[in-house]
């Protein structure tokens, strides 16, 4: 996926820091990787990535890189080819992991009757569970200096159906339902006439209650 | 209930639906209000060494020129929207094509980039020139409107020469390494495939005197072509400048980031460069001879690399080695030695960023349309002469300036002038002199001298003890300068043979008097340096 891959490019980079301290050793063992991609209803993302690292790798990757921020600046939007919202990256020491937070905005094309996420080229699809809206892919990316393997999930949005995956475009279609995207006018509606109906109705009602008895029952 | 209670009640929630309703009908269709937002970022400078790789949107820097994001914060669905650009003069004649968005629901946003292609006009820049860049955009909003909106910023196309190391504003910058280093990738397009009329002349000399080797036969016929490359650079002379930096506080990035860069072509006409320009020249000839180049740029330095074909290590080759003249300069074994240092030390440190030519060139770093030279642009410059005779210069005063500009007369490779003895006296550093003799033996451009010293020196054991020296020399000239090298020296103190220390030995001498001294620098390996002048006797 596009989106998965510039983030992953991010991985890759975090990864690179490490290769660079470490050389062929790294062949060795590879890094795990982790990633969730979730979309909304109007095609922002949030991603989570982890990155689990050999002890030593990561003890370099610690030791080198004072900032995480050395890694994410590249986000920044006079920068970066994407619009993030937000970013957060952190060091998870038990874990010998990295974890980066993103907010993406933008992320998925909307093209009126359906919408669209690019997947990246790399990127191997491997399930769509269509009753969770989540597709999964297995993602390797690797270099002279090591490899970078593990899985990423898309989320797709609650209201999200038809989801599909074409191969051939390397594209995550699904569609939304009209209104299912934000539009604050439809339940504005729905509540106007559920008022409207039930005030008339008490109107109504109000004169049927109050009106006299015509004749008294005989006694 | 009481009917009046109720009517109360029924009133209430029928206004309270009537309000919601006219609210809704405000938000939606035909009322929409709000507006679609745009934020423009756009890069103010455009490196016009590196324009081919703002048309890629996959290089390994994001090359976009703009940035567009809208956000439909309208309550309404938004239709139709469609962007397009336009740079004055510098990229495609026209606009370039409409990007197109079929709808954005109310809080959405698309982000829009625009990589322009540019045209070799813009690496024929000189120097900076101002440019502007337009933005259109349509789109139909929800009551079925379209709207038509226009922007525009002014930007500066760089020269062909300058390069921005890093984009990074100062409130970025964390004071890592990477702060200046971060458009790295770019370097690859300097390293330029498009001169073979001059990188690849060369390059094919220098692999003719390896033998006529396939580089990428074997590791061993790589490096023996690696070594006459880096050969043929001194050969012709190429001097190690140091960089000058543009001083230029209108930039909003840290002055230091930009730096002139020469192509290939400029290095070998100027024969000088800074670091970098060498590392370039030296990337191309490797690639020119099918040697997988690589550049690695480190804090304040840079050297090239080659990847050996079989076994994929790599081999860096410290290209400012070549120095400025024979006595500063190292051979190919020491360059390689002193960048395989510099190499195991920025490996464990992290500090220095790998440019993959090939890679670079690839992802969309692509090389500029430059001007065709003439095929015997070589001759012109007198790079050829140098090449083909395989020995130093006589453009250039050796190092150290011993013989200074006046008095140098060309006495000619070809007779044996310099034939003879030659009273001497060497002048150290820590003011002490010593007077020997040389015997000079020419022969068309080589050269051979002997210097013997006899003197006394004090020892350890603070005794004085009697010293004699024989150091041959070996070398060429050139009808001015000899350069010369000292491999092997017979040392003795009070008779008995010691080893010599700090070989190999150098010297870099000119002729001057019209011939009847010669005035130069000695250097041995330690890096101790002394004064020699020397007269006919």
């Amino acid at each position: 996926m596009k989106n998965l891959g510039i983030f992953r490019h991010l991985a890759v980079a975090a990864a690179l820091g490490i290769a660079l301290l470490g050389g062929a050793a790294l062949q060795a063992q590879d890094i795990g990787y982790d990633g969730t991609f979730t979309l909304s209803p109007v095609g922002d993302m949030v991603v989570a990535l982890k990155l689990t690292l050999p002890m030593d790798r990561y003890q370099m990757l610690r030791n080198s890189v004072s900032n995480l921020y050395l890694l994410t600046r590249d986000l920044a939007s006079n920068r970066a080819g994407v619009e993030v919202a937000e970013q957060k990256a952190d060091w998870d020491d038990s874990g010998r992991t990295v974890i980066f937070n993103i907010r993406m905005l933008g992320a998925a094309r909307n093209l009126g009757n359906r919408w669209e996420v690019e997947v990246a080229p790399e990127a191997v699809f491997s399930n769509l569970d269509e009753a969770k809206k989540i597709v999964y892919f297995n993602e390797t990316a690797s270099n002279q200096m090591g490899t970078i393997r593990g899985n990423s999930r898309l989320q797709l949005p609650a209201q999200a159906t038809q989801a599909k995956y074409d191969a051939s475009k390397k594209v995550v279609s699904y569609v939304m339902p009209k209104g299912g995207s934000g539009s604050s006018r439809a339940p504005l509606l729905g509540a106007a006439a559920v008022f409207l109906v039930l005030g008339l109705g008490a109107i109504g009602a109000s004169f049927a209650v109050g009106r006299k008895p015509n004749a008294r029952p005989p006694a | 209930m009481k009917p009046s209670v109720l009517r109360l009640a029924g009133g209430v929630l029928a206004g309270l639906g009537l309000v919601l309703g006219a609210l809704a009908l405000l938000l939606g269709p035909g009322g929409a209000k709000g507006e679609l937002a745009l934020d423009l970022k756009f890069k103010d400078r455009v490196i016009g060494g590196a324009y081919k790789a703002y048309g890629a949107p996959d290089c390994p820097v994001p090359m976009w020129l703009a940035k567009s994001v809208f956000r439909n914060q309208t309550g309404g669905r938004i239709t139709d929207l469609r962007v397009h650009y336009r740079v004055s003069e510098y990229a495609e004649s026209d606009w370039s094509n409409w990007h197109r968005y079929p709808a954005l629901e109310p809080g959405q946003t698309v982000v829009d980039l625009y990589h322009p292609i540019f045209t070799a006009q813009a690496a024929r820049l000189t120097s900076r020139a101002p440019a502007d860049m337009y933005l259109e955009y349509e789109y139909v909003d929800a009551s079925g409107k379209k709207n038509t909106l226009t922007d525009s910023r002014r930007l500066t196309m760089m020269s062909r020469h300058e390069f921005l190391f890093s984009d990074m504003t100062a409130g970025e910058r964390s004071g890592a390494f990477q702060d200046d280093d971060t458009n790295y990738p770019l370097m690859a397009a300097w390293v330029s495939r498009s001169d073979d009329a001059v990188v690849g002349r060369l390059a094919s000399m220098a692999n003719k005197k390896a033998g006529g080797l396939g580089a990428s036969e074997s590791d061993e016929s790589c490096v023996r072509v690696l070594a006459e490359l880096y050969e043929m650079m001194r050969t012709i002379h190429i001097s190690y400048q140091h960089p000058a930096n543009l001083q230029d506080p209108s930039l909003s990035y840290d002055i230091k980031s930009v730096q002139s860069l020469q192509f290939p072509r400029d290095t070998i006409e100027k024969r000088s460069g800074t670091c970098i320009d060498l590392a370039i020249l030296m990337a191309s000839m490797m690639n020119s001879v099918n040697i997988e180049p690589y550049l690695v740029s480190l804090d304040g330095h840079c050297f090239p690399m080659a990847r050996l074909p079989r076994s994929g290590q790599f081999l860096p080759v410290e290209a400012t080695g070549v120095g400025d003249g024979y006595a500063k300069s190292m051979d190919f074994a020491e360059a390689n030695k002193s960048a395989l240092e510099t190499w195991k030390k920025v490996t464990s440190n992290g500090r220095y960023n790998l440019v993959d030519v090939r890679a670079f060139w690839t992802a969309g770093v692509g090389n500029p349309e430059l001007d065709p030279l003439p095929p015997d642009i070589l001759e012109k410059w007198g790079v050829m002469e140098l090449a083909e005779r395989g020995a130093p210069a006589t453009r250039r005063a050796p190092a150290g300036g011993g013989g200074g500009g006046g008095g140098q007369q060309q006495v000619g490779p070809g007779a044996a002038a310099l034939t003879g003895n030659w009273a001497c006296v060497i002048h150290l550093p820590t003011g002490q002199s010593m007077t020997g003799l040389c015997q000079v033996a020419q022969q068309g451009s080589q050269v051979q001298l002997v210097f013997r010293f006899s003197y006394q020196q004090m020892g350890q054991d603070g005794m004085m003890h009697q010293v004699q020296e024989q150091n041959p020399f070996q070398g060429t000239f050139d009808g001015v300068n000899v350069q010369a090298v000292c491999q092997q020296a017979q040392v003795s103190i009070d008779g008995m043979m010691m080893p010599a220390q700090g070989l190999p030995y150098r010297v870099a001498l000119q002729v001057v008097a019209g011939g009847r001294g010669m005035q130069g620098q000695f250097a041995n390996a330690m890096g101790v340096t002394a004064s020699l002048a020397l007269e006919r006797q």
